[in-house]
């Protein structure tokens, strides 16, 4: 049996086959793992994310619309809102540990995680960057989402999603070189 | 046409990409034949999207896989049962579209119905003629109130999942069916988040006097990963006095991932049972 395209299949989840969301699950829990992880730098919280994401895909099966976008595009959308939610609901967190006179004495320092290696080098660059812009890096170079998607999903224009990229990859250059 | 530098930085990108029309490119090009600077930044771009390519992709742990199962598993149990009910209630409140004004409506008959069992309460009295139609009201608000409890189990909010439980436990003056039983169980075993589970699994508590009941629960235990959880079926288990239990016990102790401050109580449960 040739390989379903991932529209074909949310379809069929739509349709009431919960079960074939296991083969989205295949597709994609490697990717949006690394996706969150590249986010949030942190794999427990990762996990987590990944997990909550598959239950809103389940949850809100009957909102996809294959007519008005990829599947992909639809999914890293509600990855993207969970993803703000997680830090409004850490922002709340840290606020109430500030507030509460506590030393967040085991907050990792970025010099922690430095190693030789390229890998941890652009890990170290990539938290050097604002949320937004390591989203769009995220986004468009890591999950190869097309500048035409982003800009749908964030609901801009085309030409300003294309700046904005290019702007952040040229601060993400300087932070990697700049080490 | 000569461009300048910060104008070649954005192209660069898109050179690399391979983005550019001709034209364009060929003017990149040869921007950069003469402009060592841009070469550099070229260079620049070329590693760091090598070292974007060579970015492992790290693995989840097997947990995830585990998770999602159950997920999935609890959401077809929570499909066939909502399927159920929407049959149920189809042929009894109508075609209802929205939930608000089903729950609004809802409350409404609960009103009106309790109003009239009070009433009928006060006129005792009286000798009662259409007693056959209060008790098909009666069972026409346990109805009501049975959709409810299983609409609000599958809300979104863990506070609202709560409050269901806590709800399902009172119906039937704390004499509740199968059906709700089997319900609380999935929401223990099932849920997402731990204090709904706990939450069920106390409901559950206050019915171990019936086997299946505590079948039901040794079974779990096998199945819960949560320390507290654990801990908590544990003390109900042996409070009961459930030898059944002595074997997933024993598994818990064996078992590496187990907690200490669990291994303790499953240590103190099994010398009591």
């Amino acid at each position: 049996m040739g390989q379903l395209t991932d529209e074909k299949i949310m379809d069929k989840v739509k349709a009431g086959q919960l079960s074939e969301l296991t083969g989205l699950f295949e597709r994609y829990n490697i990717p949006l793992y690394n996706f969150f992880l590249k986010l949030t730098m942190d794999g427990n919280t990762s996990e987590d994310l990944t997990q909550n994401l598959f239950y809103r895909i389940i949850r809100y099966r009957h909102t996809f619309n294959g007519s008005t976008g990829t599947f992909k595009s639809w999914m890293y959308q509600m990855a993207r809102n969970l993803h703000a939610d997680h830090c409004k609901q850490r922002q709340r967190i840290t606020e109430v540990v500030k507030n509460a006179g506590n030393f967040p004495d085991n907050v990792p320092e970025p010099e922690e995680a430095y190693q030789e290696h390229d890998y941890e080098k652009l890990k170290l660059a990539l938290s050097g960057l604002g949320p937004v812009d390591r989203e769009l890096i995220v986004l468009s170079r890591y999950e190869g989402l097309k500048y035409a998607e982003i800009a749908k999903m964030k609901n801009m224009s085309l030409g300003s999603i294309k700046v904005q990229v290019h702007r952040a990859l040229k601060e993400l250059r300087e932070l990697y070189f700049k080490q | 046409m000569s461009i300048q530098c910060n104008e070649v930085e954005s192209l660069l990108i898109d050179y690399i990409d391979a983005q550019l029309s001709p034209a364009a490119r060929a003017n990149v090009e040869k921007h950069l034949e003469g402009c060592i600077e841009c070469r550099r930044t070229l260079e620049e771009y070329r590693t760091l999207f090598h070292a974007m390519d060579d970015t492992k992709m790290e693995r989840p742990g097997p947990a995830l896989r585990e998770k999602f199962e159950i997920m999935l598993q609890s959401e077809l149990n929570i499909d066939a049962t909502s399927r159920i009910i929407k049959e149920e209630t189809d042929t009894k409140v109508m075609a209802m579209k929205r939930p608000s004004l089903f729950l609004r409506i809802a409350a409404s008959i609960i009103l009106i119905a309790g109003g009239v069992l009070i009433g009928t309460q006060l006129m005792r009295p009286q000798p009662i003629t259409n007693s056959s139609e209060i008790a098909g009201l009666k069972t026409e608000v346990k109805e009501i109130k049975e959709a409810l409890m299983f609409n609000l189990l599958n809300d979104e909010s863990a506070t609202e999942r709560i409050k269901a439980v806590n709800y399902a436990e009172q119906l039937d003056n704390g004499n509740p069916d199968l059906k709700i039983i089997n319900a609380l169980f999935n929401t223990m075993n099932r849920d997402k988040n731990v204090n709904v589970r706990l939450a069920a699994l106390y409901s559950i508590a206050k019915f171990t006097t019936s086997q299946i009941v505590r079948d039901s629960l040794v079974a779990s235990l096998r199945q819960q990963t949560e320390p507290i959880m654990q801990i908590v079926l544990i003390n109900i288990l042996t409070e009961k006095k459930e030898s059944r239990a002595i074997g997933p016990i024993r598994e818990l102790l064996s078992d590496k991932k187990t907690l200490k401050p669990v291994k303790d109580i499953a240590r103190k449960g099994l010398q009591l049972l």
